[in-house]
């Protein structure tokens, strides 16, 4: 243990994690802080979280047939509050938009005139109508209206929603049909799909930032021992060529730590912007769509998408562990550990943590879905086989006659 | 000469620079593999250009539809022998199965002669099915170029004036004006800097820049792909390459622990000046190789040479920067070529900027780890920099980030032209990448002198 506790020492050096922690406030300023900053972005992204939100209040993850009909009722409520919000507006109450329907026709009049050839005194009278009917929309209740009757008109087209009646024809696979049918006809959940888009999103930019800062903070572990010519003293110690198997365990152990110290972090970024109301929710959502290979819930899906990253944080450290092991200088160090990024946090990370277990393409080009659990299937070969490096290396180094 | 002869050597012999120009390579060989649709038609359009050249005016015109009334012509005789030739072979096939039959019939009376025509008939047949259907290949291979040629020839009918009568200041000015309206001065340099476009539009129109072809409708996408993400594909790697290379050769004394015996040869601490132009030579040729091999390769697969000519300011060549599409307007008359050629040299100034900044960064740090974090905590601030100012509309600020060499090379895909909301000033790139050789010479050269004034190089100092 006191070994370990000096190996840990050796890696969480002040000034190195002082520098990943900079280039950590820098990446997240220039990449995922505008998903946290705008995670409802724009009035209709609200609004949808707003009545989702509340719906999982009042129905809970689900909305029945008899809970569906409960929304007409909200409707009226809602252009009532409309009326009463534009009349308190002078220009609208002016205007005879204090009604929700007047002003809707008033709307839809104004963009159907918007196509047609117009004087510079028309195009005046447009800019100050446009002017108008943007002070209404902001200053009311409208874009809840409208994402309302939206659910609305979604829910009731998902409900009259036929099967699939050529099988043939059809772009999904057998196994893909099935799955299909089976979320159609089970649990009516509403996930909105903003909250969906945005988590997957902000996995992405969390799987590259936990392998770049994995890799940096143990690539020079291994590196450092053998510039300071330290390994002739370490083989001859006590603890003799077993110190490799502890100093391989110590950069594991602070990949985990690592990778759930990033994973807090961001974790309670995104919870700080409400995504968790919809833990409950299933992750299918039947009336947005996004079809799910498991029945999980929104707040199970998160929990596997952080074991997912744990388990990309700890391959990266194992495979930068294995490299450190054979280099000679920290310059040859960063030219493995540049490639190790770009392949295994760029392109896989990023791919591996965008809207796993839905139904999603390998590649842009392509022309089928992956089955169901590649994602776990991927996660857990690669790190099985990082892991098989570090235990071969450890393994190679106790088998050496000497030490050159 | 003989002392970076002698660095480059300690280069040469790392195997893992080696290797990592090889994923470079192969990186850019997947951006190639993936580079967008659209190569059959830009083809095409090299091929016409070749022949007819790349102004579009009446006598172009002309040639193109009779190319492709002659293609068209060629294509019914070829079709229609090659319907000639698939009834052949309907026949050929019906004598050779009754061939066949005869030689059955022959061979239970013994006669070989029969059943050598049999088997002669039925491979004729084969051969004649088998002509059918390379007939059949042929035919609609030669109808894409067909196809390509008449839509480009679609394409310069429906061509106009675009430069005659364009106004900067309306399509531009006022509206980069509007967007820096924070700050005074920002707004003064953005309408200065398109009342100097404006002459350039007017000179463009003059010679009728806007009237080359280049490569038609499929201009704008090869344009950026070749400018805006493979050749800046290779600046990044190449500085990348550089920058560890001058952070090798720089700590390499300090991490052999030769210092005492370098630095007490008879040329001393001037090691470091030799190390310095070694690691930039290395980035030079690293560069050189990357843009060789890979551009090298593209143009195996697209027809660019045939395009060399044409002038980046045709009218199919486009840019769009917040969320305005505007023409290619740049400060200079620039054929494809010279383009290309500038936008190298300009990669090349780079590249030596990256590695001005390395081994500053490699002579105050001494270890190499920590040089290299020093250089990507500058490059990704500088990117943080430039995006804070703008979000916070501290645009005289924003200017200046802009001419560190990170935000130069992400602005590759509108290099030499008005540059839009994030150049100030004409030629602003070429401006930023003297600034970055400048500014970090100048701090290599402090750097040096600071090492040179040590009292004592060791291992703990």
């Amino acid at each position: 243990m006191e070994l370990l506790g000096q190996e840990l020492r050796k890696i969480w050096r002040p000034g190195l994690v002082a520098c990943i922690a900079a280039l950590g406030v820098l990446y997240y300023l220039l990449f995922p802080s505008f998903l946290i900053g705008h995670f409802n972005n724009g009035a209709t992204a609200q609004a949808d979280y707003d009545l989702a939100a509340g719906w999982v209040a009042r129905f809970g993850p689900t909305m029945e047939p008899e809970e569906r009909a409960q929304l007409d009722a909200q409707l009226a409520a809602e252009q009532e509050e409309f009326g009463r919000m534009a009349a308190a507006l002078p220009a609208a109450s002016g205007a005879g938009l204090a009604d929700f329907d007047a002003f809707e026709a008033f709307r839809e009049a104004h963009y159907a005139a918007a196509s047609q050839e117009a004087t510079p005194q028309q195009a005046e009278a447009f800019q100050a109508e446009e002017a108008l009917i943007w002070e209404v929309m902001d200053n009311t209740n409208f874009f809840v209206i409208q994402q309302l009757q939206s659910f609305m008109d979604c829910y009731d087209s998902a409900a009259q929603r036929l099967p699939a009646q050529d099988a043939e024809a059809s772009p999904y696979t057998p196994a893909q049909q099935a799955r299909i049918a089976e979320l159609e006809a089970g649990a009516r959940g509403y996930l909105p799909w903003h909250v969906r888009e945005n988590t997957a999103a902000y996995g992405s930019w969390l799987a590259v930032w936990t392998v770049l800062s994995v890799v940096l903070l143990l690539s020079p572990t291994l590196v450092r021992d053998r510039l300071h010519r330290v390994r002739p003293l370490q083989w001859a110690s006590r603890r003799g060529r077993g110190a490799v198997d502890v100093q391989m365990a110590a950069g594991m152990l602070s990949a985990l730590v690592l990778s759930g110290a990033n994973l807090a972090v961001y974790g309670a970024l995104f919870a700080s912007c409400g995504p968790l109301a919809f833990a409950e929710c299933p992750l299918y959502s039947w009336v947005w769509g996004g079809y799910a290979w498991f029945d999980w819930t929104f707040g199970q899906y998160l929990a596997v998408l952080a074991a997912l990253l744990v388990a990309l944080g700890l391959a990266a450290g194992a495979a930068a562990l294995f490299l450190s092991r054979f280099s000679g200088s920290y310059v040859a160090m960063l030219l493995k550990a540049l490639p190790l990024f770009v392949a295994l946090g760029a392109l896989f990370g990023a791919w591996l943590l965008d809207g796993p277990f839905y139904f999603k393409l390998p590649y842009a080009q392509a022309a089928s879905f992956v089955p169901a659990g590649t994602e776990f299937a991927c996660a857990g070969v690669l790190l099985a086989a990082c892991v098989a490096l570090v235990v071969g290396a450890c393994a190679v180094q106790r088998r050496r006659e000497l030490l050159a | 000469m003989r002392l970076a002869g002698c660095e480059l050597r300690k280069l040469a012999c790392l195997p893992a620079l080696w290797a990592f120009l090889a994923l470079c390579l192969a990186f850019n060989g997947l951006l190639v593999a993936t580079s967008p649709s659209g190569r059959g038609a830009f083809n095409a359009a090299g091929a016409v250009t070749a022949d007819l050249g790349q102004r579009v005016d009446a006598a172009f015109l002309d040639s193109l539809a009779a190319r492709c009334a002659a293609r068209a012509q060629g294509a019914e005789a070829f079709n229609a022998a090659g319907a000639g030739t698939a009834v052949g072979a309907q026949d050929a096939g019906t004598a050779g199965e009754a061939g066949s039959a005869g030689d059955a019939a022959a061979a239970d009376a013994g006669n070989a002669t029969t059943g050598d025509a049999g088997d002669a008939a039925a491979a004729g047949s084969a051969g004649a099915a088998a002509a059918a259907g390379a007939g059949e290949a042929g035919s609609a291979a030669a109808a894409a170029p067909a196809r390509d040629e008449e839509a480009l020839l679609a394409a310069a009918r429906s061509m106009e004036d675009l430069y005659a009568g364009y106004d900067v200041e309306e399509e531009l000015a006022g509206f980069y004006a509007a967007r820096v309206e924070a700050s005074p001065w920002a707004v003064q340099m953005m309408r200065w800097k398109y009342a100097q476009m404006q002459p350039r539009v007017e000179h463009l129109a003059h010679v009728q820049a806007d009237w080359d072809l280049y490569a038609g409708p499929s201009t704008h996408d090869a344009h950026q792909f070749l400018f805006g993400t493979l050749l800046s594909a290779v600046v990044g790697e190449a500085c990348l390459c550089a920058m560890l290379a001058m952070v090798y050769l720089v700590g390499y004394e300090f991490q052999h622990r030769t210092e005492q015996v370098a630095y007490a040869s008879r040329t001393g601490r001037r090691l470091a000046c030799g190390k310095v132009a070694a690691g930039l030579l290395a980035g030079m040729a690293c560069y050189a190789l990357l843009a060789a091999a890979t551009l090298g390769g593209f143009f195996l697969a697209w027809d660019w040479p045939h395009m060399m000519g044409a002038s980046v300011s045709s009218q199919w060549n486009y840019w769009v920067e917040s969320m305005v599409a505007r023409p290619f307007l740049t400060w200079a008359d620039f054929t494809v070529g010279q383009y290309l050629a500038a936008c190298s040299a300009l990669g090349a100034a780079l590249v030596a900027a990256c590695g001005l900044m390395a081994a500053a960064c490699g002579m105050l740090a001494r270890n190499g780890y920590a040089a290299a974090l020093a250089l990507a905590l500058l490059c990704t601030g500088a990117l943080a920099a430039r995006m804070a100012f703008a979000s916070a509309e501290w645009w005289p600020a924003y200017y200046a980030a802009m001419l560190l060499p990170t935000n130069v090379w992400l602005s590759a895909p509108a290099w030499f032209t008005e540059g839009g909301l994030s150049a100030i000033v004409p030629w602003q790139e070429s401006v930023g990448a003297g600034f970055g050789v400048a500014l970090f010479g100048l701090a290599c050269v402090l750097a040096a002198r600071r090492f040179g004034r040590k009292d004592i190089v060791s291992w703990n100092s």
